[in-house]
């Protein structure tokens, strides 16, 4: 597929397959991680707490992925692998949240209350998330696309060619996440099953 | 509800006032920290500094404060408190009774920070707005947080983990609300943080109110 000749960008526009879709996977899966916390929270399902927390990881696996392709793409661009910008830094704080996470579920002893606690921090953080992501940096400049007067790649796709993999590549993105985790799930339920024999 | 609200602010207000050490522990931590400050930057600061120094002060103030808020709620005796009121009155009485000591406090520490280190800021009246709204921002967030907390067995070492992700944006915002209020003559700048600021409030509020009644069960 041909992309647009741009100063600077060149070629590096296609990591826009990678890096965007990979960060629209992760909001989906951590979506689906809040989903079922408060499905956990109404229904008192152990099935559920486990669901939440394997879309969670699979989340930050993903989002892991999202932040290197970024930081490569970074380094070519604007010659470094990390800036002090809004849209960065709530990234990274995105990632430390639901470090948090996980660290929150290990220090708990009781499975019962270990579940219910957790659920309600990941509802928590889920909140914070979109707020620090989607909210905060569209009221600052940023250095990043589609942010404080940088276009994003709608004006540099005149003839629709990148459009034609975009939109498969985030479908694309979003089932792998979805299928990473429910492999994960799968397999955790078969150990519990295997432990309770 | 409301009633339920206001006796456990007062039942607060006066517990603590009771031991009093508390609060003048948190007093004296902010008059030390600000002489510190003094004494190392010899009286002159550069106003970034001032910014940056004068919020992280207030950051741990509330970090101290808070880890205080879920103690006493920890016993046998915390269960039976529970079946008398309602939970979600129990987290908005804490909410309120934390908003009014931080915000209090960060306005002790302007106070007393302004005397050691001078006041370069020019938008008095966006710059007490922000505090006031900033500091019940950061104390509602933390009195979740706290509560979280307080159900591990680490609760001081998590509350740290916990909370420092969810308010390092905030103090950021913090930080630049209050450079816009460095260089400006009109009394009042910064509409737009204000507001996100006030927004912040009401969802850390909100989203206590909603989860705060699944987590005191045990």
């Amino acid at each position: 597929m041909p992309v647009p000749k741009l100063n600077i960008l060149n070629e590096t526009i296609r990591n826009l397959y990678f890096h965007v879709t990979m960060w629209f996977s992760m909001i989906f899966l951590m979506l689906m991680s809040l989903i079922q916390s408060i499905r956990y929270l109404s229904s008192f399902d152990k099935l559920r707490d486990l669901k939440a927390e394997t879309l969670a990881s699979t989340g930050i696996f993903i989002a892991t992925l999202g932040l290197t392709t970024g930081m490569i793409w970074a380094q070519f661009t604007w010659g470094t692998f990390w800036v002090n910008d809004p849209k960065l830094n709530g990234a990274a704080v995105t990632m430390l949240i639901y470090l948090a996470y996980f660290i929150l579920r290990n220090s708990i002893e009781n499975e019962d209350s270990r579940a219910r606690v957790s659920a309600i921090y990941n509802i928590l953080a889920f909140v914070m998330m979109i707020v620090f992501i989607g909210i905060l940096p569209r009221m600052t400049d940023s250095l990043h696309p589609g942010n404080g007067g940088n276009p994003g790649f709608g004006n540099y796709d005149l003839d629709s060619n990148m459009r034609m993999v975009f939109y498969p590549a985030v479908i694309g993105w979003i089932l792998i996440g979805s299928w990473i985790a429910q492999l994960s799930y799968r397999i955790k339920v078969l150990e519990i099953n295997k432990e309770n024999k | 509800m409301i009633q339920q609200v206001k006796e456990l602010v007062l039942k607060d207000i006066r517990l603590n006032w009771r031991e009093r050490y508390a609060l003048y522990s948190m007093l004296l931590y902010v008059l030390s920290t600000s002489y510190v400050a003094y004494l190392s930057f010899e009286g002159v600061i550069s106003n970034n500094s001032w910014i940056a120094l004068f919020w992280i002060i207030v950051l741990f103030a509330a970090m101290n404060a808070s880890l205080q808020s879920f103690k006493r709620e920890l016993n046998q005796q915390a269960l039976f408190f529970y079946t008398l009121a309602n939970p979600r009155a129990i987290i908005l009485s804490k909410t309120i009774y934390n908003s009014g000591l931080l915000i209090l406090l960060s306005l002790l520490s302007y106070g007393i920070y302004s005397v050691f280190l001078g006041n370069p800021i020019t938008a008095h009246l966006s710059f007490v707005l922000c505090i006031i709204l900033g500091s019940s921002a950061i104390a509602s967030t933390l009195t979740l947080v706290a509560a979280i907390a307080s159900k591990t067995n680490n609760s001081s070492g998590l509350m740290a983990v916990l909370s420092m992700p969810l308010l390092f944006p905030l103090l950021l915002n913090l930080i630049k609300t209050s450079k816009l209020c460095l260089n400006n003559d009109i009394a009042f700048v910064a509409v737009n943080q204000l507001v996100f600021l006030a927004l912040l409030n009401i969802v850390s509020a909100l989203l206590s109110y909603l989860l705060f009644p699944y987590l005191w069960r045990d």
